[in-house]
């Protein structure tokens, strides 16, 4: 009677993700404004004072006469600038990673921003779940007062602070809103002790940092000829020295960092051996002006299992037909040169052996890898010297991950290896026995483990040809 | 008798006469600042004034110095000096109004018409250059009225832009 290599296996399953985390990397460089803004900041007073000198008809000099008018400059909102990471990585559908962007204001004042998010420029991916979205956040922003006396450049060491005139607030906006503030409210046009900051130059198109806001003086405007300034401290706490030209009205805006997180789609099975990537855009707004956008590319990863059945007849070795195993492995101390794909025929009472070989073809790890074969009808697991059985308890079959140990799979489980699989058999002959592989690290007797991109488990049994 | 009493009369008599008060002057100042906006009406464009208390940077702001003599003397030489606001930059566009204004680009410590301010600038090769001031560099302004007579008043104006 022949007996053609039975050619299906059964269930195959691969499943659950893995996420790593991506952090951005913020280096103390120069960073590209978004648009260039005039020299004042908003809710600075423009006091106008004027005097007059005069005498009487006889030339005798009377006393001065003085005016005052004062005008409030507004804020003005700009697009902010926002500065993406570098890209991460998912792997598995569902993979949830975080992401952290730092958003800078360009503009003359403080002002609330707004984000949206979305995801897109999909390579080989479907959209997943959508991208979280930040909520709003307040950033402050000054400019250096005219009354600042510090010319030329200034080099300001790692830990050194700097402190600069910024224009009297009228003391109108709070840490979290353009108004309702108070004078010596530690607050100088939103920006607080604490807050991250840049400074801007001439152009408006660099800017240095990021500095820590050390401290604040934000005092009443009086009755002087000018409203009186305030002042701001600047730590430098980056990793290197920095180096900015103070002038009047170059600007000094707020910056905060935001998270937004991503999940990764399906990645199709049939494409799962190629590259597959998205894109998540962050935009920013505040008030009207246009919004300001970063992206991040994350490469998105899935496993995809292979498998591939080749048999041999022990008792009458035989050749077959089809590719064989290339390169050749051994297991159980055979080769796979003796093992085929198909037509290797045995005769009842003959040994058929098989070799079963679980690989991930994908980019990303397959994680609960199982698979489950039945015992043909005609065929018994068989009771050899070494591996073999139905009968509980022994050894029915033997695993081996890549080119690691090889361990026993015993019919109750209690074989196998976290490390490599594990296995059982349910049903006793002669109904039909089915033979449950858990796969990969981390296999229980229950429940697979993991393979990695490129990782080949190999499983050898035996069935006798009732 | 009689001499005392007159005496004291007349005495009465000239302490009720109305006091004739020394005429001087007194001159008073108010300064009011308004911005320009752009009508459009049926097609024509218009400038208009209107009250500025919130101005945006780049904005022109039309500042407006009443200026008026409430005493009952003329007053002399009458120096109005207004330091061009922190924060901005006087527009040098003829709008500023007779009397012909004088400019200091020294904070105040002298003045001059502006054909005639100049300022010396040092090269990079040592050499002194004079170069005329522009109406960037105006510090101040001011305007010298020989005379305000009793009872009379007048206005100036001048433009400066919001950084």
């Amino acid at each position: 009677m022949k007996h053609p290599a039975p050619t299906g296996l059964g269930s195959l399953v691969r499943g659950g993700s893995l996420a790593l985390a991506a952090l951005a990397a913020l280096a103390a460089a120069p960073q590209q404004a978004h648009a260039a803004l005039p020299g004042s900041a908003g809710n600075t007073i423009v006091r106008n004072t004027i005097t007059v000198n005069y005498a009487d008809a006889k030339g005798n000099a009377q006393a001065a006469v003085s005016a005052t008018v004062d005008i409030t400059v507004t804020t003005v909102a700009a697009t902010p600038t926002v500065i993406a990471p570098s890209s991460g990585s998912t792997d598995g559908t569902g993979a949830a990673l975080p992401y952290t962007f730092r958003v800078r204001s360009n503009s003359n004042g403080p002002g609330s921003i707004s984000f949206t998010t979305s995801d897109g420029t999909f390579t080989n991916i479907a959209a997943g779940t959508a991208p979280t979205v930040p909520t709003n956040i307040f950033l402050g922003a000054t400019v250096i007062d005219p009354s600042e006396t510090k010319t030329g450049s200034q080099a300001v060491a790692v830990n050194a602070t700097i402190t600069l005139a910024v224009p009297n607030d009228g003391g109108v906006p709070t840490a979290s809103g353009t108004s309702g503030g108070a004078v010596n409210d530690g607050v100088i046009n939103g920006l607080v002790v604490n807050d991250i900051v840049y400074v801007g130059d001439s152009s408006s198109s660099n800017f240095f940092g990021p500095f820590t806001v050390t401290a604040v003086s934000d005092p009443a405007a009086g009755n002087g000829a000018t409203a009186a300034p305030g002042s701001i401290t600047l730590k430098n706490t980056s990793s290197a020295s920095i180096s900015f030209t103070p002038a009047a009205g170059v600007q000094i805006v707020e910056a905060k960092d935001v998270t937004l997180t991503v999940t990764q789609g399906q990645i199709p099975i049939a494409t799962a051996q190629n590259p597959a990537s998205w894109v998540t855009t962050l935009s920013a707004t505040m008030g009207a002006a246009a919004a300001g956008t970063g992206t991040v590319t994350t490469n998105a990863h899935a496993g995809k299992l292979s498998i591939v059945k080749y048999v041999r007849n022990v008792t009458t070795p035989v050749a077959g037909t089809g590719t064989q195993l290339s390169p050749a492995v051994t297991v159980n101390g055979v080769s796979s040169n003796l093992f085929y794909p198909a037509g290797v025929v045995g005769k009842p009472g003959e040994m058929l052996e098989y070799l079963a070989v679980v690989t991930d073809a994908g980019t990303g790890t397959s994680t609960a890898v199982s698979a489950t074969d039945v015992v043909p009808t005609y065929a018994a697991l068989v009771a050899g010297v070494s591996y073999g059985s139905s009968t509980a308890g022994s050894i029915f079959a033997k695993a081996k991950l890549g080119t690691g140990t090889e361990y026993d799979l015993k019919t109750d489980g209690t074989g196998g290896d976290t490390s490599t699989a594990n296995g059982k058999t349910t049903g006793v002959s002669p109904a039909p026995v089915t033979m449950n592989f858990f796969i990969g690290a981390g296999a229980t007797s229950s429940a697979g483990g993991s393979l990695t991109p490129g990782q080949a488990a190999y499983l050898i049994y035996q069935v006798k040809i009732q | 008798m009689n001499r005392s009493l007159i005496g004291s009369t007349l005495l009465l008599a000239a302490l009720m006469l109305p006091a004739v008060a020394f005429a001087k002057p007194q001159v008073t100042i108010g300064v009011t600042a308004e911005k320009e906006i752009t009508v459009v009406n049926q097609g024509k464009k218009s400038v208009k004034l209107v009250p500025a208390t919130k101005i945006t940077p780049n904005e022109v702001i039309v500042y407006t110095v009443h200026y008026a003599n409430k005493g009952d003397e003329t007053a002399t030489n009458a120096v109005i000096e207004d330091p061009i606001p922190k924060g901005t930059v006087y527009l040098a566009d003829g709008s500023a109004s007779a009397p012909e204004p004088e400019f200091s680009i020294d904070h105040g410590k002298s003045y001059n018409k502006a054909t005639l301010l100049s300022y010396e600038m040092k090269l990079p090769s040592g050499k002194a250059e004079r170069r005329q001031a522009t109406s960037s560099d105006y510090t101040n302004i001011r305007w010298t009225i020989k005379e305000i007579p009793a009872g009379s008043s007048g206005k100036l104006k001048f433009r400066v832009k919001v950084k």
